[in-house]
């Protein structure tokens, strides 16, 4: 690896440390991510707009005030890239759609805010599944996001563009979203850590809705450590949000060497393990059996209600985003991709008394989580149930078939969930382990996600962005 | 009990317009299949549900450990 390489897959932790003992700089880390941007985004097409000058500038700035030695928190000077729907002020924000292709906030999203106020980066706005309806982030407007460790295969969405990024070593952390998903799908399919929080953790003002009841604003990153300090820093409540919690923000990287003894795991086999990939099962039997080995407790727990949680999650996505989208879809259908389009139409036919029913069994499916936690302190399931889709094959929202149908209870019940790596396929394409527990105890979740890094080197791996276009 | 009326083209038109969305015959037909699935999967869940099973799960808490 040269050494341009390893600062570009440098994790947060090595990169302070480094920059406060004046071994390297934040403008030298941001020049050799703008430089791999312009080398391989053309390939990859995580960004939709890359801004290099602002790069300059954060580093520029993030140099003087570790210089001064009044760095405004731990990641100043790291890079960062946010999912083009969180709004950025005077810098496009597209939600990877051409009805937003020419909208410019005035203010950044809270999230945005709080990534800049503590010295991060901003290196530009990443890909997207357009406005974040879908799993694969095919963009017909901005190009189809590419897997890094096969860039015939989809780097999984909606926040396809960061997780790519992350994973190529075009920046050193992301921001993403996930409404069904849309963290861990692509965290597992691109090799590295997304973590949804609870919600309510951290504050989606100014950030576009999918669904709001639904929606959750989460870290990618390279390794637990590294989602852990971006969490701290972006979580917290927020008045400007009413779904925001009043809950106190711990230092989620304190407990993350705590180790596994105590630990009480539990794996709900159904519906969590059925119908999956050899591979991918393979591998999370494997995990399951490192954890016991390590001293762990894992039992097997049972979810009675399954059933009918990925139509009711369906239901309250289609209706809630069919309601957004309402206005456009009368006045300016045409302007979607046709897929989107026909999700949203969907929502048209979708009754008050179906939504109803939704919530209902949301509740159902909260209990049955609540009831739970007197047994295990978190559940581990596979996070996909097979590896990256090739570019153009067909996904489905059925509930049998559906890419994110392990991952939807833990959005309708606003549990917090992690993705970690967890090995690979026969394939090479990256497997993904999913961590869920009690509501605002992502400690316990990232502590869990850290005993498995620290016994495996499937983290340390590095993409060889092969196969794919030329450009 | 009544069951709902069958899910045609021309229904799912109607049920467009009312929201002020132009749907044309290709359309809805293209649409119906997932529309079908959605709607009986849905009537499966209300019939799994009892009446003691209550709307809204209301703002989640910390939990201790």
């Amino acid at each position: 690896m040269t050494v341009a390489e390893s600062v570009a897959f440098a994790g947060a932790a090595e990169l302070e440390r480094g920059f406060v003992a004046g071994s390297l700089s934040p403008v030298e880390l941001a020049r050799v991510h703008l430089e791999r941007i312009e080398n391989l985004d053309p390939r990859l097409r995580a960004y939709i707009t890359p801004t290099p000058d602002r790069a300059r500038g954060d580093a520029s700035a993030a140099e003087q005030a570790l210089a001064s030695g009044r760095a405004p928190g731990p990641l100043a000077g790291v890079t960062l890239g946010l999912k083009d729907l969180i709004d950025t002020a005077a810098i496009r924000t597209t939600a990877g759609s051409r009805i937003l292709s020419g909208h410019v906030p005035t203010r950044d999203a809270a999230v945005a805010e709080r990534c800049r106020e503590g010295g991060l980066v901003l290196t530009g706005k990443h890909n997207l599944h357009e406005f974040a309806y879908g799993t694969t982030s095919n963009n017909l407007h901005y190009g189809a996001c590419r897997n890094p460790w096969n860039l015939d295969h989809v780097a999984g969405g909606s926040s396809g563009g960061g997780a790519a990024a992350v994973a190529a070593g075009l920046c050193t952390l992301a921001i993403g979203t996930d409404t069904g998903g849309s963290i861990r799908i692509p965290a597992s399919a691109c090799g590295i850590v997304g973590l949804k929080p609870t919600l309510g953790r951290v504050s989606r003002r100014g950030v576009f809705p999918l669904a709001w009841s639904l929606d959750h604003v989460g870290p990618l990153a390279r390794s637990v450590e590294d989602a852990a300090r971006l969490l701290s820093l972006i979580a917290g409540h927020d008045p400007e949000d009413p779904w925001s919690a009043k809950v106190a923000v711990e230092d989620f990287a304190a407990s993350l060497e705590d180790g596994a003894q105590g630990l009480r795991i539990g794996v709900p086999r159904h519906p969590f393990f059925e119908d999956l990939d050899p591979d991918v099962e393979a591998a999370v039997e494997g995990a399951l059996a490192m954890f016991a080995r390590v001293g762990a407790s894992v039992r097997e727990v049972r979810l009675d209600h399954g059933e009918h949680t990925y139509t009711a999650f369906h239901a309250i996505l289609a209706s809630e985003a069919g309601a957004i989208h309402q206005p456009w879809l009368r006045s300016r259908p045409q302007d979607y991709d046709e897929a989107i389009r026909q999700a949203l139409e969907l929502g048209l036919f979708i009754a008050a008394e179906d939504v109803v029913h939704a919530r209902r069994h949301q509740f159902r499916v909260r209990a049955e989580f609540e009831a739970l936690w007197n047994q295990v302190d978190v559940l581990v399931t596979p996070t996909l149930p097979h590896t990256a889709l090739a570019i153009g094959e067909p996904t489905s929202r059925e509930p049998g078939q559906a890419w994110n149908r392990l991952l939807v209870p833990f959005n309708l019940a606003g549990l917090p969930a992690i993705s970690i790596p967890c090995g690979f396929d026969r394939g090479a394409l990256p497997i993904g382990l999913q961590i869920a527990g009690r509501p605002f105890d992502e400690s316990t979740v990232l502590r869990v996600a850290r005993v498995y890094e620290r016994e495996t080197a499937w983290h340390q791996r590095k993409p060889a962005l092969s196969g794919g276009p030329t450009v | 009990m009544d069951s709902a009326p069958p899910l045609t083209v021309e229904r799912m038109i109607a049920l467009a317009a009312v929201r002020g969305v132009a749907l044309d015959d290709a359309r809805a037909e293209a649409l119906r299949p997932a529309v079908a699935s959605l709607l009986s999967r849905l009537e499966q869940l209300s019939n799994s549900l009892s009446p003691e099973d209550p709307i809204s799960p209301g703002p989640l808490e910390p939990r201790r450990t």
